[in-house]
């Protein structure tokens, strides 16, 4: 869950007009997965995607790293995996 | 009191020159700053922050500075990839020099020129504190002669519904203060211009300030606008009452969107359908973020041209003040204006 959150929060803080209110909706009520390009994110919403994920749960995911994984779901299940690993 | 039109030009404080030394310290300070730096997302979220504030001045200087490092260096690529982009690219007799006149306002002029020549921008920022590019690629596209720019942006991240701290805890005050700061009078044209999240402050600023011209660049849906000013408490009607309100002269506003971007052609029609103004479909461009568009293909400078109605460069051009181009009687309140076509052009020399 706090994964999932983390995605949301930078979705909305990165991507504020392609993460819009009916795609936030479906992503929170609906458990939707988004593919980054159908959000309308460019390379800097993309870094300023990755600095919030950071921020909020110390995971390093790098621009780079981010569009080679291309979905939320995808990412979502990178950061799960690195905070499992965090917490032994 | 009588002053000179050097003196009167405007009430912000004027910025220190960027003397070798200064430009220095702040290089330095950089250097500091990105040395405690232990990934790639601090690194970026700096240069992100830079890039929002720097003037062409720094850009170059910094890029000089760092020319010596290692090619594939973070720094060194960041400052590349910004320099070389600058849609101009011209080091001019006279260059922007910055001043942080509160945390949320930026104001960008040069000791030069005479005021009453002048046009002052009122730039509204997005979500990212940015006119979707980098400051230093649209300050590069003005002669400093004949622009001052003020850059508000919105660390609440509401549109300024919030107000500017220092300047108003909500956005009516904080307009109001502003033309207590700003002497719009000692202007030849003040012209506000609001990207995204500034794009609907951007117009109701030139309605409330009584601007020349008002710039709305990709404005969200002013539905959604007025929903979010209900759900923290706020009262939505005087920014409502603004919109349709007429005041003489009219500002000429201007409402921006790519063509082909459907939801922002919505919602620029919404508006449109509330307050004359022209309508203005940006041709082939599916992007919300038009500024950054332009600079992709070479046209901001001869986009900036058109959407401001005046010359970047050329003086000659300043001898009237902008005319609104249309009565507001004949175009009654819901009753749309021609659009016109913004059609990149392959010269940028404007």
């Amino acid at each position: 869950m706090r994964a999932r959150v983390a995605v949301f929060e930078a979705l909305k803080a990165s991507a504020p007009s392609g993460f819009n209110q009916e795609l936030r909706h479906l992503f929170l009520n609906e458990g939707a997965d988004f593919d980054l390009a159908d959000l309308d994110m460019d390379s800097l919403a993309i870094m300023e995607f990755c600095i919030a994920i950071e921020l909020s749960t110390g995971v390093t995911l790098l621009p780079a790293q981010v569009a080679e994984l291309g979905s939320t779901g995808a990412i979502e299940c990178r950061i799960r995996e690195a905070l499992d690993e965090a917490t032994g | 009191m009588n002053v000179g039109p050097s003196t009167r030009r405007v009430l912000l404080a004027r910025p220190a020159p960027s003397t070798p030394g200064r430009l220095e310290r702040a290089y330095r300070l950089y250097r500091r700053r990105i040395s405690r730096c232990r990934t790639e997302n601090q690194r970026n979220r700096v240069h992100i922050a830079l890039d929002n504030y720097m003037t062409p001045l720094e850009v170059r200087y910094f890029a000089s500075a760092l020319a010596g490092d290692p090619a594939d260096d973070p720094s060194r690529r960041w400052i590349a990839a910004l320099a070389k982009s600058m849609p101009v690219d011209k080091v001019r007799p006279v260059e922007f020099e910055r001043s942080e006149v509160l945390r949320g306002v930026t104001f960008y002029t040069a000791d030069a020129g005479s005021t009453d020549r002048k046009t002052m921008i009122i730039g509204f920022s997005g979500l990212q504190h940015r006119l979707m590019a980098p400051t230093s690629w649209l300050l590069d596209c003005l002669n400093p002669m004949l622009y001052d720019v003020v850059v508000l942006r919105d660390f609440s991240k509401l549109t300024f519904a919030r107000g500017i701290p220092g300047l108003g805890a909500e956005f009516l005050e904080a307009m109001t203060n502003l033309r207590s700061r700003v002497d719009m009078h000692a202007y030849r044209n003040v012209i506000s211009l609001g990207t995204s999240g500034g794009a609907i402050p951007a117009l109701l600023a030139a309605l409330l300030l009584e601007l020349n011209r008002g710039i709305s660049i990709c404005p969200e849906d002013f539905r959604r606008f007025a929903s979010r000013l209900k759900t923290m408490g706020l009262d939505d009607e005087p920014y409502a009452a603004l919109l349709t309100s007429r005041p003489r002269p009219f500002p000429e506003l201007i409402l921006v969107h790519g063509a082909e971007r459907k939801e922002d052609a919505i919602a620029a029609s919404f508006l449109h359908n509330l307050v004359p103004s022209h309508l203005s479909k940006v041709k082939n461009c599916a992007q919300h973020g038009v500024l950054k568009w332009h600079i992709e293909r070479g046209t901001l400078p001869a986009f900036l041209a058109r959407i401001l109605g005046q010359s970047l460069e050329n003086r000659e051009c300043f001898e009237t003040r902008l005319a609104t181009t249309y009565a507001v009687a004949s175009h009654p309140r819901g009753s749309p204006c021609s659009p016109i076509d913004l059609v990149p052009r392959t010269t940028a020399s404007e």
